[in-house]
């Protein structure tokens, strides 16, 4: 165990700067661990969505999903004045069409209930926001039939999502205050730790197994130094999300009518300013007179020959029907994190289908350029599959570093307090935090995901149940890691979360889900991928498992770790 | 250049470059090798090391645009330095292998990618 600091006496900076490291990391570790790990998996949030929804699983894309969309939008909001199709994606097969409700035409119409809305896996129905962009509808829709989708009650992917910056059950407002102040204590972390870090070349690529504390050290510095770039980018870009609601004196230094943004749209506003976009709300009005819309699908084939045979991701139609109809085909994907990660863009007419001239976007400001670079980074919104691998890595790093650092403080303080009969509560305490913290919350996630597939179908408000069995199992974990002996404990957890997270495929295939040795064969690929990966984390859960077991058991040296 | 020859080139520059600067390192050249080497091959392999993940990054950026190939080069060197510290730990031999077969593709792919 370290020397307690003397705060009365000249001390060095290094010292100061492992305690700060040391403390700083304890006190909100185990947040910082949930934030990590819930915010990892929502770099795959639409593919765990779609796990999430196996009646989803048979859906097939045949090209004919634009023409399918067409026709339920034109029964469903004939009158509305922007269409946004969503088209069936490597990322999910569902079509989703969308519809702009201006309150000057009211495009509701009997078949888009609200109950169906509410099925819809986004929720349905977006409210505007900041009063300026205008309310949308939403359906999910079979891309090869275009029948409109009854979607099973869930809290899918997105609860992950929402916990990883304002967690749950304390309001968006407090959870997202104590993210930011967990993520500011991330970063004072990261800089003190690069502080106390005697060698960061030399020790590069060091690390030395059964070795005990050596080890457990040796393995939160690698994973700390080699993505430390993505730290400090990931904690500093989700500070800076949170950038008006920490800090809001700044913004309303230069916005006077932050709060009434609602009631003056047209006046200056901070995220419009700061995001860009203000003109994608603003339509080219209609000419007034009727004319049919041009047949869309030759219009995405001549955009996807643009671009090389590169896939759109979307297509959003404007005034249809109307003789000032325009037709916009996006792209899945962006090429640079400067503008948002936004993707190219063609433009054509909407009544005979010719390619229009795009007025050429003004390049971001330096200001706007950089918000924009660590934001879409934070985000992922440009990533290929393979630079999405690389996110969702370098965040498990993240989550490996922090649950390290916590198992570190423990072991650094084994010798000296955990030996004796009575250990002080504190020391007690960080054992049963660190049981429940990680491998506790690795059970709550594999019962969640259990629950979501077992919970009855019937269930009244069944997504608020698989939510409320995540917070379940973690408060299980923490009593049974309470009146557990801590090695106990840890095997016993890991075991449990290991099996419990291996068995998902099993799972998956015996409740209408696609059976991973068909999913692997012939797709779905997000399916195939979550299973995979589902038995991956499981195995590697055993085995950790078995090697605090191990340890344990034969080697009196580790098991100090 | 196509894409599967660029990516090829990209990785193998990040693999062969970070294998290269461990194998620069005193304490890892010693078990890679078994006994300590001098200085001047450790230095001459550092160099090559430093050399090809300066290439890396201009490979990255060449192929993803400035913003987001410095966001893949940094991803990719994370995921490849865990995987060579880990064998350095376990298969530490394999390491003198793995680098020199990088280091070989690299320009292979370079060239097909340049004919291509």
């Amino acid at each position: 165990m370290p020397p307690p600091l003397r705060f009365d006496q000249p001390r060095p900076l290094r010292l100061s700067m492992a305690w700060l490291h040391t403390w700083t990391g304890l006190l909100l570790g185990w947040l910082l661990f949930a934030v990590f790990a819930s915010g990892s998996l929502s770099f795959f949030r639409s593919e765990i969505n779609f796990w999430m929804h196996p009646e989803l699983h048979r859906l097939r894309d045949d090209a004919r999903a634009i023409a399918h969309a067409r026709r339920i939008l034109e029964r469903e909001a004939p009158d509305s004045r922007q269409w946004t199709i969503t088209l069936p994606g490597p990322r999910d097969p569902t079509l989703f069409v969308a519809w702009r409700v201006d309150a000057a035409s009211p495009a509701s119409s009997p078949a888009a209930r609200p109950q169906d809305r509410a099925n819809a896996p986004t929720g349905g129905q977006r409210r505007p926001a900041h009063g300026l962009r205008p309310e949308t509808r939403r359906l999910a829709l079979d891309p090869s039939t275009g029948e409109i989708l009854k979607l099973r009650e869930g809290s899918g992917a997105t609860f992950l999502f929402r916990f990883h910056f304002q967690l749950h059950g304390v309001g968006w407002f407090v959870g997202r205050w104590i993210v930011g102040v967990a993520a500011m204590v991330m970063l004072v972390a990261l800089v003190s730790g690069v502080i106390i870090h005697r060698n960061i070349f030399k020790d590069f690529f060091t690390f030395r197994p059964n070795k005990g504390k050596r080890s457990w050290l040796d393995a939160h510095v690698l994973v700390g130094v080699v993505s430390l770039p993505f730290h400090f980018a990931i904690t500093f870009s989700g500070l800076l999300l949170f950038g008006a609601l920490l800090m809001p004196s700044v913004v309303r230094s230069g916005y006077s009518n932050v709060a009434n943004a609602a009631n003056a749209p047209s006046a200056p506003n901070f995220t419009m300013d700061i995001r860009g976009g203000r003109d994608r709300f603003n339509l080219a009005p209609p000419s007034g007179k009727p004319a049919a819309l041009a047949e869309l699908a030759p219009i995405l084939d001549a955009a996807q020959n643009e671009w090389g045979g590169e896939k759109a991701g979307s297509v959003v139609v404007s005034n249809p029907g109307d003789a000032a109809a325009t037709v916009e085909v996006i792209q899945t994907h962006g090429n640079s994190l400067a503008n948002r990660g936004v993707a190219r863009r063609a433009l054509f007419d909407g009544v005979v289908g010719v390619r229009l001239e795009t007025p050429i976007e003004a390049s971001p400001s330096a200001i706007v350029a950089v918000w924009n670079s660590l934001v879409t980074l934070h985000m992922g919104r440009f990533a290929t599959p393979l630079q999405r691998w690389l996110l969702f890595l370098a965040g498990v790093s993240g989550t490996v570093m922090i649950a390290s650092g916590l198992i570190v403080w423990r072991v650094s303080r084994f010798k000296t307090l955990g030996r004796s009969e009575d250990a002080p509560f504190g020391y007690r305490l960080v054992e049963v935090l660190n049981v429940s913290g990680i491998a506790g919350w690795l059970v709550a996630l594999g019962a969640y995901f259990w629950a979501c597939r077992l919970l009855p179908d019937a269930l009244a408000a069944r997504g608020d149940w698989e939510v409320r069995v995540f917070f379940l199992a973690w408060a299980a974990s923490l009593i049974h890691a309470t009146f557990r002996e801590h090695r106990r404990a840890w095997v016993e957890q890991l075991r449990f979360s290991g099996a419990l997270i291996a068995l998902l495929p099993l799972i998956n295939g015996l409740t209408g889900g696609a059976p991973l040795f068909r999913s692997v064969a012939s797709g779905p690929w997000q399916v195939a991928g979550f299973d995979i990966c589902a038995l991956v984390a499981g195995a590697l859960l055993l085995f950790a498992a078995r090697k605090v077991h191990q340890a344990e058991t034969d080697d009196p040296q580790i098991t100090e770790a | 250049m196509e894409t599967v020859f660029s990516n090829t080139l990209f990785f193998a520059l990040t693999v062969g470059g970070l294998c290269f600067l461990s194998l620069g390192i005193e304490r890892h050249a010693k078990q890679a090798f078994g006994k300590a080497p001098p200085r001047e091959p450790r230095r001459a392999r550092s160099a090559l090391g430093a050399a090809m993940l300066a290439l890396s990054l201009a490979s990255s950026i060449q192929t993803s645009g400035v913003s987001i190939g410095i966001a893949v080069f940094f991803g990719t060197v994370a995921v490849v330095s865990i995987g060579v510290a880990l064998m350095l730990a376990f298969r530490p031999r394999l390491l003198r292998f793995v680098g020199a077969v990088a280091a070989a593709v690299a320009p292979l792919a370079f060239l097909a990618g340049f004919f291509s």
